[in-house]
């Protein structure tokens, strides 16, 4: 054996970057046929979400919710620490946590705010992702889940920093009152949130949270679009999104 | 080498036996989670990492640590740590083991597990750990045996 510590360190570092070039794993498995959305799917540039607080009541008791988790099967799961959400409820503190300081009595606000995913344009959980389970859609800026491709590691919760993701805890499936069989239930170990109703979109129908809602609380329509309602409102009425320092660029907007 | 752990007197084979009935019961509470869902754990959706990644990041750092003595070694020549470094890479083949099984046992679904390899996302921190800390462990398994071999041997050379 007459190999030198120098000669051994060159060939090791050769072998490194030959590796390295080799190209991608797994590329001989891309699949034939695809999903392509039919001739009614409703399109835009960056689906968004106005939440018009002026108009959300308590007296519909969560019509949109109870809508939202019925058409995806979200469980309800009695203990509060192991609850799968897509749509909920939370006082203004917990919305906008670092808005709240300094609010007094008179001026405090006591409306629960509606929260979802806000489908951020530059998503931190799809960052933190190490399958690539989560990802944004380059044509409409949906962020999506692979239910079949999520490993359950939660880095994508531990990320987001809007609490808006939910890991099943425990099997689901006995938590589902009516299975819709038109989307998916889940199994334990992975995790789910809004999807801004991206199946639905697919044949021409509005996210079923907006589609339920009498009281005209929620637009859901195309961002990028100067004439489109959600523009329209954004531009007449002060609004506000949820920790926008982040810099995620929430598409979820609120009007107060 | 391995023939010298299973020769050993009574007191032993008493300890070797007590840990086995750890890693026993270590499997079965590990099979109940698998069965009934990580809300075993007592992890949820406020606390979505417990115990397990927290072990996972320490023995982690417990595994850098034999760089330490072992780079100075190898790639600077310091035979001051030639002795030691045996101990220290048989360390990491034991601390990487367990720091892979605590990332195992956490998800929620592993036998996904060869979903991060198969779905290379340089990006994802997660996905190092999952590709470099095995590859870690080959090594400090390849090199380790094959230098306690060698001393073994009473040779400088790890053949012959």
């Amino acid at each position: 054996m007459t190999l030198s510590r120098r000669k051994f360190l060159k060939t090791t570092a050769a072998a490194a970057l030959t590796a390295m070039a080799i190209p991608k794993a797994g590329q001989g498995f891309e699949l034939e046929g695809r999903m392509s959305p039919g001739p009614k799917a409703l399109k835009a540039k960056r689906w968004g979400m106005v939440v018009d607080m002026r108009r959300c009541k308590d007296d519909c008791a969560g019509a949109c919710i109870k809508a939202c988790h019925a058409v995806h099967n979200v469980p309800y799961i009695p203990q509060a620490e192991h609850q799968v959400m897509w749509l909920f409820l939370e006082p203004y503190e917990n919305a906008f946590p670092e808005q709240s300081r300094g609010l007094t009595a008179g001026t405090a606000i006591k409306q629960k705010f509606l929260l979802m995913c806000n489908h951020c344009e530059d998503p931190p959980c799809v960052r933190a992702c190490p399958t690539q389970a989560t990802f944004k859609r380059q044509d409409d800026g949906i962020v999506m889940m692979d239910y079949h491709r999520c490993i359950g590691c939660r880095f994508c919760m531990a990320a987001c920093p809007y609490g808006s993701r939910s890991f099943n805890f425990r099997d689901p499936r006995p938590f589902i009152s009516s299975i819709n069989p038109g989307y998916p239930t889940r199994r334990k170990g992975v995790v789910e949130k809004c999807n801004f109703c991206q199946e639905r979109l697919e044949i021409g129908q509005m996210p079923a949270c907006v589609e339920v809602c009498k009281e005209g609380v929620l637009t859901f329509r195309d961002l990028r679009d100067p004439d489109s309602t959600v523009s329209k409102i954004l531009a007449k009425h002060p609004h506000m999104r949820r920790k926008p320092d982040l810099g995620t660029g929430p598409s979820v907007y609120y009007v107060l | 080498m391995i023939e010298k752990a299973l020769h050993g007197g009574k007191s032993y084979w008493t300890w070797v036996s007590l840990l086995a009935t750890g890693i026993g019961i270590g499997l079965l509470a590990y099979l109940y989670q698998l069965q009934e869902g990580l809300w075993v754990t007592g992890m949820s959706r406020n606390v979505s990492w417990g115990f397990y990644i927290s072990q996972f990041t320490f023995l982690v750092g417990v595994a850098a640590s034999v760089l330490m003595v072992v780079l100075p070694l190898y790639l600077h020549n310091f035979r001051a740590f030639g002795p030691i470094a045996v101990l220290t890479q048989f360390l990491a083949v034991g601390v990487l083991l367990m720091s892979l099984l605590f990332i195992f046992s956490d998800v929620g679904m592993p036998m996904r597990i060869l979903n991060v390899p198969l779905n290379p996302t340089p990006w994802s921190m997660l996905f190092y750990d999952t590709v470099f800390l095995p590859g870690f462990l080959v090594l400090n398994l390849i090199i380790g045996w094959t230098v306690l071999g060698a001393e073994k041997r009473g040779s400088r050379l790890p053949v012959g």
